[in-house]
């Protein structure tokens, strides 16, 4: 029967093909540019169904793959992943659940399952490092189809709890402002204590994940420790020299991203810096691992503008850096 | 004096910590990117196309709505620029060049400040969109043949004086909030043309 059958196989391997590409999309990520970023995802992604989610990077003047993409923070691709509500969301990678192979650095494609928890808009914003020169890109995947937009306002919150742990926000000036440099102190409790044990993830204490609600400004951020606030003081105390030069900036940055990771921070608190790029209403996602085990806070905080006072002068540069020193 | 230093050394710090990765500020994720270029000068119906830009903007009454639709085509044009550019095709850039400095003067308000709260707002919008402009054509212009760069300096030089006129008549605070955000473009344009 199978002797029968074989002249017929590679008709029959074809089709099988023909129909695994009918039940898959490529979706282009946003923003376009240099380089081409193309997610392969089930055409119709149920909620509650494991699927594969597999990403591939290309020069977009002649779709070569990148193959010279850099690891950072222990990984070469860093996504994600937000329900539009911020009812849910995943920092994932392709090395959380396999070892990277030469096929996979020299195609430029990676790919990890992942089940989406409910219908709804998601949005998955992909990071990745070429020349030392870090590219954010994003998708939107809409999942299922009987789901309501939902845009309608977060109530603020500057506390989060994940089981027996509590996130305490604390934002050093009281008020965000948009354009301002801010620096946020996180205090994190384990049945009322102080957490004292915290551990290095993905090589840093805390990876911090900010979007505003309607799913634009998305940043990325770690804790903030002494060496970053060294190395801003050595580069104010040096008026002249090289290393206000792009390259003396690139090559201490370099530097600085080559060395080992280091726990800096054990509890309870870690320091943030973040400056929000526009005023609105903004989820901040912080993952940190007390013990080694990850969990995730979420705030809502809010952000104001400068103000429109076309005379106002209360919050000049050379002030909002001074509160930085 | 030390405070202007670390004004300086401190911002470059941030543009470039950030976009090495892992950064304090990314002003520019999500930022909606110029339309699709369409037909360029050149093509045939080109002229049918630029028509009917010039009849829409004629029947448009309302200065705010108008403004609107200067900033549109101001962006139009700017798309096309850079799909010329990246072919490596000169032969329409002085047209562009002008075409675009034409629209983004436009926007501009009369050097008074002005009371009316919604035209306050939407110069904000205005700089702040002519900002991305900037960072846009700094990111466009990568892996461009060098010789088009000098074009794409232009249209950055055109975009930067309509940005300065608009950003005259804002307050200081709203200028000040674009401080970083002005480094991080600086940068942006300077790690292009380093890589390229």
């Amino acid at each position: 029967m199978i002797g029968s059958l074989k002249p017929a196989l590679p008709i029959l391997l074809l089709l099988l093909g023909a129909c695994s590409d009918e039940h898959q999309k490529i979706i282009l990520a946003e923003p376009p540019g240099p380089y081409k970023m193309a997610l392969t995802v089930s055409d119709q992604p149920i909620a509650g169904d494991k699927l594969i989610l597999t990403t591939k990077i290309t020069h977009s003047n002649d779709d070569t793959p990148v193959r010279t993409l850099q690891t950072l923070h222990e990984r070469r691709v860093h996504n994600f992943i937000t329900k539009l509500d911020f009812s849910h969301f995943s920092h994932i990678h392709h090395e959380d659940f396999k070892s990277l192979t030469t096929k996979d650095i020299d195609s430029a494609t990676l790919s990890f399952p992942y089940t989406f928890p409910t219908p709804g808009a998601y949005r998955m914003v992909s990071e990745f490092t070429d020349s030392t020169r870090t590219w954010t890109k994003h998708f939107d995947i809409q999942v299922g189809s009987d789901y309501q937009k939902d845009t309608t306002p977060l109530p603020y919150s500057y506390t989060s709890a994940v089981g027996d742990f509590s996130g305490y926000l604390n934002i050093s000036d009281g008020t965000i402002i948009a354009g301002s440099p801010t620096e946020m102190l996180l205090k994190i409790t384990e049945n009322n204590l102080p957490v004292k044990n915290l551990k290095l993830w993905l090589g840093s204490e805390a990876h911090v994940a900010i979007w505003r609600r309607d799913g634009k400004y998305f940043g990325h951020t770690h804790s903030y420790t002494p060496a970053m606030r060294n190395m801003m003081q050595s580069l104010a105390d040096k008026a002249h020299g090289d290393h206000q030069s792009p390259n003396g900036m690139k090559a201490m940055m370099a530097k600085m991203m080559a060395q080992a990771s280091e726990l800096i921070f054990e509890g309870p608190t870690i320091p943030i810096f973040f400056i929000f790029p526009q005023p609105g209403q903004y989820v901040a996602y912080i993952e940190c691992a007390p013990g080694g085990r990850p969990i995730v806070f979420r705030f809502v905080l809010k952000v104001v503008a400068a103000s429109q006072d076309t005379t106002g002068h209360k919050q000049t540069t050379d002030s909002l850096l001074g509160n930085t020193m | 004096m030390k405070l202007k230093v670390i004004v300086i050394t401190t911002s470059i710090f941030f543009c470039n910590y950030s976009l090495a990765g892992h950064g304090f500020f990314n002003s520019f994720e999500g930022i909606n990117w110029l339309p699709e270029s369409g037909l360029t000068p050149g093509d045939f119906f080109y002229a049918v196309d630029a028509a009917s830009e010039k009849i829409t903007l004629h029947l448009t009454k309302d200065s705010y709505t108008k403004k609107k639709k200067y900033l549109d085509l101001a962006e139009e044009r700017l798309a096309e620029g850079i799909s010329l550019l990246k072919q490596g095709n000169i032969a329409y850039s002085t047209k562009i060049e002008n075409e675009y400095d034409e629209y983004l003067k436009k926007l501009r308000l009369p050097p008074y400040i002005n009371e009316d709260i919604r035209e306050v707002e939407s110069q904000q919008k205005y700089a702040e969109r002519l900002l991305q402009h900037m960072y846009i054509l700094s990111v466009e212009v990568l892996g461009t043949p060098r010789s088009m760069h000098k074009y794409f300096l232009n249209l950055n030089e055109m975009v930067t004086k309509h940005y300065e006129h608009i950003t005259e008549s804002l307050s200081r605070d709203f200028v000040d909030s674009h401080f970083f955000k002005k480094e991080e473009v600086k940068w942006s344009w300077e790690i292009a043309f380093e890589s390229n």
